[in-house]
């Protein structure tokens, strides 16, 4: 009798425990990332040293990775034209435009030292798998409204794909320059254009890098 | 058939248990039939942007992606000089006046000058039938003026309004925004910097009501005018500086991030 009852227990606890695990919601994801964000960028040992060191680079940069999702940001910022890049051209891209942001736009991030708290406001669902949450981050000159968009992946995970801020859209700022630059009239055309987007993308993020040594 | 069997001699209990194991059992098996199926649709859309309806919406609706930029060239020179009139005027004052002047004063002059614009947004707000926050308007500028110092300090609007409130940044280009007046042709003005055709008229405008349009002679409200965006400056060094260096195409970036952010202040 015993047995029976301890093998039907133990049997509760295996579904109990091998069902699936509750996902996420996309506001969770998105706060627990902040947070994350908010402890790497507090931690006494970085801040207010400068410059800042490597390991806290890193650190920032794989935080980032873990809930924004570079390579759907960079097929949002390039727009259409991603569906005639080969594979091999599409990770050229994310290569180079992630390297572009980190570069530029999230070193920005690392160079506040202030702590600001981040208020959540409405969260609209676009579509069963987009959702975009706007936030207010209270820096001392007033609060500045930033949206974030996520989308959940195939995974079930939720993941940010663009942010905007006083209705700047990353994705959308970059598809305007891209659609700038790439000349989708003809072949011919897209192909020379193209190749003059990488060289360029190569040039920009070559020019910053020997920016930020002579700074 | 051995377990059923000692079951019923068992009695209740471990019925329960297994009852409990089966339930648990059939619950986290549609659960999983429910996650594979939401997979599968996700995966439809795939890779490619046919299909997906969130990204075309988002193509169709974007306003601010259509701008007319007839005068291009006209307006990309106004941008190559006003970028030098940064990096050889502005940025170098701004530096040194930062260094002088702490930043708590320099908020009080930042302040002071908001405050001082308050005639702007008073008259836009009411022009926009935002009555609730050109009542605010009047409140917070009465309180600064009286008990923050003529507005050096802003403590009035670090108050929180009794409800929820719209923005109280109103200009003229916003009113006939609202009133339904398109953006026009995009423009760069010398020293100004980026506008449109709509927004010009609304900052020409917007002068009648500058208290600081009517200092006499004139040049004492250019200097006014210069002073307040040196002091403005001094906080911003370095956002130029990212725009332009993440972007391929600062010109194109910098005209399309103007006219999103002046399409949400419209809206708001």
């Amino acid at each position: 009798m015993k047995r029976v009852l301890a093998s039907c227990l133990f049997l509760t606890l295996c579904f109990v425990l091998a069902g699936p695990v509750k996902a996420e919601t996309a506001r969770e994801r998105l706060e627990s990332g902040i947070v994350n964000i908010q402890t790497v960028l507090s931690d006494p040992k970085y801040k207010n040293v400068r410059p800042k060191s490597e390991e806290m680079k890193d650190k920032f940069r794989n935080t980032i990775h873990t809930f924004f999702d570079f390579r759907e940001l960079s097929r949002w910022a390039l727009g259409k034209p991603w569906n005639r890049f080969s594979p091999d051209e599409r990770e050229k891209f994310v290569k180079l435009f992630t390297d572009l942001l980190e570069n530029t736009y999230l070193e920005k991030i690392l160079s506040y030292d202030d702590e600001m708290k981040v208020e959540y406001d409405k969260e609209i669902v676009q579509k069963d798998n987009y959702v975009q949450i706007d936030t207010r981050l209270m820096s001392r000159n007033g609060p500045i409204p930033i949206s974030y968009s996520l989308k959940r992946a195939d995974n079930g995970q939720w993941m940010v794909y663009d942010v905007n801020a006083e209705g700047v859209s990353l994705v959308k700022n970059y598809r305007t320059q891209f659609g700038e630059i790439l000349d989708v009239s003809t072949p011919e055309k897209f192909e020379t254009t193209k190749v003059e987007m990488f060289k360029r993308l190569e040039q920009k993020i070559k020019d910053v890098r020997e920016h930020k040594k002579t700074d | 058939m051995n377990i059923l069997g000692r079951i019923g001699k068992g009695g209740a209990v471990s019925a329960l248990v297994l009852a409990l194991a089966i339930g648990l059992m059939a619950i986290s098996w549609t659960k999983a039939q429910a996650q594979t199926a939401q997979t599968q649709t996700s995966t439809k859309a795939g890779d490619e942007f046919n299909g997906d309806d969130e990204f075309l919406k988002s193509t169709k609706t974007d306003e601010a992606a259509k701008i007319s930029d007839p005068l291009e060239p006209w307006n990309r020179f106004w941008y190559e000089f006003n970028d030098k009139l940064y990096f050889y005027v502005m940025k170098p004052v701004a530096k040194g006046y930062k260094k002088i002047l702490p930043e708590r004063p320099r908020e009080w002059v930042q302040n002071f000058f908001h405050n001082l614009m308050f005639p702007v947004r008073f008259v836009n707000c009411m022009f926009q039938g935002k009555l609730f926050e050109a009542g605010t308007e009047v409140s917070r500028f009465i309180a600064n003026t009286a008990f923050g110092f003529g507005g050096l300090s802003r403590f009035a609007y670090d108050l929180k309004p009794v409800q929820p409130m719209g923005s109280t940044e109103e200009d003229l280009g916003q009113t006939l925004g609202a009133w339904g007046m398109g953006n026009g042709i995009y423009l760069v003005w010398p020293f100004l910097g980026p506008s449109t055709a709509r927004d010009t008229v609304g900052t020409v405008g917007d002068l009648f009501l500058d208290p600081i349009s009517y200092l006499n002679p004139w040049y004492y409200s250019v200097g006014a005018k210069s002073y307040d965006r040196i002091n403005d400056t001094s906080f911003r060094i370095g956002e130029y500086e990212t725009l332009k260096d993440g972007s391929l195409e600062p010109y194109v970036a910098m005209r399309d991030a103007y006219v999103r952010f002046r399409v949400k202040a419209v809206k708001e």
